[in-house]
């Protein structure tokens, strides 16, 4: 397997599905000329010219409708935000438009579009670009919404999210695109939307987490989780939020009976708090204990470096939650 | 402000108590420092006293109840105050006599018109198979037991009635662990025995005191390193002092026991080893020489201490001995009376035991166990000739007391009971 960053995985998506269809086109703020604000459509206007990787002007809720308005009409866009907190102005476009659609027209209409960018904090860019929105639109019928973890998973499932019938939201994390690690080098490797992956397979203790804490948070605990403590970890990575693969999360929570969900973004009426519902909803007899939830303090980001490390969920904050989960303490 | 009068620690070790009689009934009035119930603790019975003047609003358990150090037991305030609030804050107890329905929280003095608060704050009597002691364990709430879902689902499975375990988890929650360890333990009530038994066998109350027993000794057993060693003591000057002071005054009830905590205490005054008490990190020497004696009562054993022994004569060690064993036996001693003692004595002399090896009393870090005083051969200026004589075993924890000390300390105290007239040095 070939070991690249995310932001290689993710141009390679783009690169192979803009070269096996060409009703796939990219639109977004800087994609074109400047290869993206980060780097991941680079050498793609180079390649496919400027009617498939097209510039936009500052409007998003401008280029979003456009996008969707092409994908009703056949096209397959992928529309890229420089970071989700901009797509907060086309909320009304995916919201009203993108996830309705197919509904009000009686099936008549579809919108194959891919909505992504970056979510979350970065590092010191304060409250407004610093936000993790993923709720605002796995709470809508009508989308689907994925956020990666892994290059690989990245790149297979923006592969799956270009090709899906329906909108996806395609989230992304700026404090990811450098993170190295395998991607199969399969000529065409597409991974299943809504479906979730054991990102580690233990016997004690489920951890759900997605996008950037996996790699930030719950993956630095496990050694001293597994190692000084002695409790086996497992990790499920939904991956897709919605649909969101819970028979996967029950599956897991059926063997440990017990569970730690870790997310970025705050903590009320968030992703987590549905996953956590649902788990114990439908999985009542399976847990020994309270589920232990770790998300964003309640409050907006600071700009000082040291403050956004205490708000985001650390890696000791996860080993102190399993510990509680197993009653160790 | 309606306050909630909780059952409070009356000894260092309690850790449950059994309201033995209410001094006040609902409806009285209280002031600060009065008697409100007597309360069997581990010792003793002792009384509570109310911190607050006020109204006895409600009284949520019975006579015969036994519940853990800080349970609600009354509410007090002003009359016809709002007392729903702390009612369903507070677990309420086990009670061991269900309560009519009838006996509602007084909601008389309030028109309330729906039955809101209320029923969280009934005490529920507990099922049938429940046993108090496992009931103030798993959390139970007004007859709910706490249990994780889990928990809850592999009992109903097993058949295990949950309210006869005590939780492991959080505000003794039963968790899975708990249900694993009833069913890994043999099932006592369900297992009959392959014997035919003849007549029926007695399962009997634990009583608090023996509880205490129970647990202190199996820690000072378990955690404190015995060893032991023998002495024997020529006992003829010893009776014969005896036998001078009753000579002088009839009515003396001086014995060798009150000699024995006399020497005790003023050879502990010159090794201050014995005075020594393992602390964890520290070890902590005691100035002064209290002795600690075994008191046999109904049910069980008592320690009270005698302060400062080695300043006292025998006439009054034992009449403050006499003192302090009637107490024990009407259960009147204090928590005062029962601690700060450097070394017990355990005698067994009267009922013609020879010999025997004692557990230590922790802190303490030796106990002496006195056998009888009995007519023995022995060997004088190399020819055998009749003797009184009685043994000694010290049992010492070895932390504090190694064998060279303890048995230093031994040899003097054996010389000062062979020659009494050294005591009055």
């Amino acid at each position: 397997m070939a070991v690249i960053t995310f932001r290689e995985a993710l141009n390679q998506a783009l690169m192979e599905e803009m070269e096996r269809d060409d009703q796939v086109f990219l639109m977004g703020e800087e994609v074109g000329q400047y290869h993206g604000a980060y780097k991941v459509s680079q050498g793609l206007m180079d390649k496919f010219g400027e009617h498939r990787v097209i510039d936009s002007p500052i409007t998003e809720n401008s280029f979003v409708g456009l996008g969707i308005g092409a994908a009703n009409v056949g096209m397959r866009p992928v529309i890229e935000v420089m970071t989700f907190n901009f797509a907060i102005l086309s909320l009304d476009q995916m919201v009203n438009n993108a996830a309705k659609l197919r509904y009000m027209s009686g099936g008549q209409f579809s919108c194959p579009m891919v909505l992504r960018g970056p979510n979350g904090a970065g590092g010191s860019l304060a409250a407004q670009h610093s936000q993790a929105l993923e709720q605002q639109y796995v709470h809508i019928p009508g989308l689907k919404v994925i956020m990666p973890s892994t290059p690989g998973d990245a790149k297979g499932l923006l592969k799956a999210a270009i090709r899906d019938p329906d909108p996806v939201v395609f989230m992304e994390s700026e404090k990811l695109y450098n993170y190295k690690d395998e991607v199969p080098e399969d000529e065409d490797y597409v991974l299943p939307i809504g479906k979730a992956h054991v990102k580690h397979a233990g016997t004690d203790v489920t951890i759900v987490t997605y996008g950037r804490m996996w790699t930030h948070a719950v993956k630095p605990a496990l050694e001293r989780l597994e190692g000084e403590e002695g409790i086996s970890v497992e990790v499920i990575d939904p991956r897709t939020l919605r649909p969101l693969d819970l028979d996967a999360i029950l599956k897991s929570v059926a063997k440990t009976h017990r569970m730690v969900l870790v997310e970025e973004s705050w903590p009320q009426a968030s992703v987590g708090a549905w996953i956590c519902e649902q788990v114990y909803a439908k999985g009542f007899d399976l847990l020994d204990a309270p589920i232990e939830r770790l998300s964003h303090l309640d409050v907006p980001m600071p700009y000082a470096r040291n403050l956004e490390d205490e708000i985001i969920p650390s890696p000791e904050d996860v080993v102190e939650a399993v510990k509680k989960v197993c009653y160790k303490r | 402000m309606a306050s909630a009068v909780n059952l409070l620690q009356l000894s260092p070790t309690m850790t449950e108590g059994t309201l033995v009689k209410w001094l006040v009934k609902e409806g009285d009035a209280v002031t600060s420092g009065q008697a409100i119930a007597e309360i069997e603790t581990d010792k003793a019975v002792m009384e509570q006293e109310s911190f607050e003047d006020g109204t006895v609003l409600k009284i949520l358990v019975n006579a015969g109840a036994r519940m853990p150090v800080g349970s609600l037991m009354m509410v007090t305030g002003e009359k016809g105050e709002d007392i729903a609030s702390i009612l369903a804050s507070a677990s309420a107890p086990a009670a061991p006599e269900p309560e009519p329905a009838k006996k509602e929280a007084p909601a008389a003095a309030k028109p309330a018109p729906a039955p809101a608060a209320a029923p969280a704050a009934k005490p529920v009597a507990p099922p049938p198979a429940a046993s108090p002691a496992a009931k103030a364990a798993n959390g139970a709430s007004g007859g709910r037991v706490a249990a994780s879902p889990l928990a809850r689902k592999m009992a109903q499975d097993a058949g295990i009635e949950l309210s006869d375990l005590a939780g492991s988890g959080p505000s003794g929650r039963i968790v899975k662990s708990d249900i694993e360890a009833a069913l890994a333990a043999p099932r006592a009530a369900a297992s009959s025995p392959s014997w035919v038994v003849s007549g029926e066998v007695e399962e009997l109350p634990v009583s608090g005191m023996r509880q205490t027993i129970a647990r202190r000794l199996i820690e000072s057993k378990t955690t404190v390193p015995h060893f032991q060693l023998t002495v024997e003591v020529r006992g003829e000057r010893l009776l014969e002092a005896v036998a001078q002071i009753k000579e002088l005054d009839a009515d003396a009830k001086v014995t060798v026991t009150h000699f024995l905590i006399k020497a005790m205490a003023s050879a502990a005054m010159r090794h201050r080893a014995i005075r020594s008490q393992w602390a964890g990190n520290t070890m902590r020497v005691l100035p002064s020489a209290h002795i600690t004696v075994a008191v046999a009562i109904e049910d069980g054993l008592v320690t009270p201490v005698i302060r400062d022994a080695h300043t006292k004569g025998v006439m009054q060690l034992s009449a403050e001995l006499r003192d302090l064993a009637k107490r024990a036996r009407d259960r009147k001693l204090t928590m005062e009376d029962m601690s700060g003692g450097v070394q017990t004595l355990s005698n067994l002399g009267m009922f013609g035991i020879h010999q025997f090896a004692a557990i230590i009393n922790p802190p303490e870090s030796s106990i002496l166990a006195v056998g009888a005083m009995e007519d023995r051969p022995v060997v004088e200026k190399g020819a055998v000739v009749p003797g009184k004589v009685f043994t000694l075993t010290m049992s010492c924890d070895h932390r504090v007391i190694d064998g060279a000390v303890g048995a230093q300390y031994l040899g003097d105290l054996k010389r000062s009971l062979e020659n009494p007239a050294l005591m009055m040095l």
